[in-house]
């Protein structure tokens, strides 16, 4: 993965073929398509409704669509730095994780939902269910470690973890 | 996330409970051939087992433990041998919590393929 490289200008006004490098990046590449042929600019994508997003970029995944505006709030933020690392919690991160904590079983449908670090740090009992999620422990066992990831800090600094 | 033995860590239960809460699934295995449990480690693959859910889950007691590692009930003197280490590795204070826990009313144990129940 590429780091992205720093464009000094807000999210906002970003022209289309950013955005649609923006998609590739964060993990959604398969919409590339369709942001290119309905999006027009960074601010017509902060504007968009989740039903336009659902229709207008094909984005029929629940998770996908949920991640999409968690990705499009965080770079709302006019105080951050545009330079991103990509080595940031993407949704391989999150696959490795799950290796770590005893449940590589579910990597196959969080990597198909493209579960990163901000869709974590939201995720609710029905997003786990969709998930396949079913089990009482296991469940147990993904909010236990979500909450270790809290306390040390990885979700609210993002930083590019060495492990 | 711890996980490995750093090649200079004893075993001597020394460790601070924000250190367990980073142990990975494969690190808790480690422990437990540290413990003479080797035979039962590979029993937790699959099972979501860390550091942290030992530690923060006040469901997660030792009896729970035992069964994920498929120690049959009858193997009392096994069972009592890692209800002591995990005591050891959980810590006074949160053995205290999980024990009171355990005392509540309507405290049910958790089966291990139970489901999530939602409550709409």
């Amino acid at each position: 993965m590429f780091c992205f490289f720093s464009v000094n200008l807000p999210f906002s006004s970003w022209n289309t073929s950013l955005v649609a490098d923006w998609f590739a990046m964060i993990g959604l590449g398969m919409y590339v398509t369709d942001c290119k042929r309905w999006c027009k600019n960074g601010e017509h994508l902060m504007r968009a409704t989740e039903l336009e997003v659902e229709k207008e970029l094909g984005i029929k995944n629940s998770l996908h669509r949920k991640k999409l505006r968690l990705a499009v709030a965080s770079m709302s933020d006019e105080d951050d730095d545009l330079l991103k690392c990509a080595g940031k919690l993407d949704y391989l991160w999150v696959a490795r994780w799950l290796d770590d904590i005893g449940l590589p079983q579910y990597k196959e449908s969080f990597i198909d939902a493209r579960i990163d670090g901000r869709v974590l740090h939201y995720l609710t009992i029905d997003d786990l269910l969709h998930l396949k999620v079913t089990s009482q422990l296991h469940f147990m066992s993904i909010k236990a470690a979500i909450k270790v990831l809290r306390e040390n800090n990885v979700m609210l600094n993002s930083i590019c973890l060495q492990f | 996330m711890k996980r490995r033995a750093a090649a200079d860590e004893t075993n001597n239960c020394e460790w601070t409970c924000s250190e367990v809460s980073v142990w990975s699934s494969h690190r808790i295995m480690e422990w437990l051939r540290s413990i003479d449990l080797s035979e039962y480690a590979p029993n937790l693959r699959g099972s979501g087992v860390h550091g942290a859910l030992i530690l923060y889950e006040n469901a997660f007691n030792a009896d729970l433990f035992a069964t994920l590692l498929s120690i049959p009930t009858s193997k009392t003197l096994l069972r009592r041998h890692i209800s002591a280490k995990f005591k050891q590795l959980v810590g006074d204070e949160l053995s205290r919590a999980k024990f009171e826990f355990e005392s509540m009313p309507n405290y049910q144990p958790l089966i291990p393929g139970a489901k999530i129940r939602v409550f709409c």
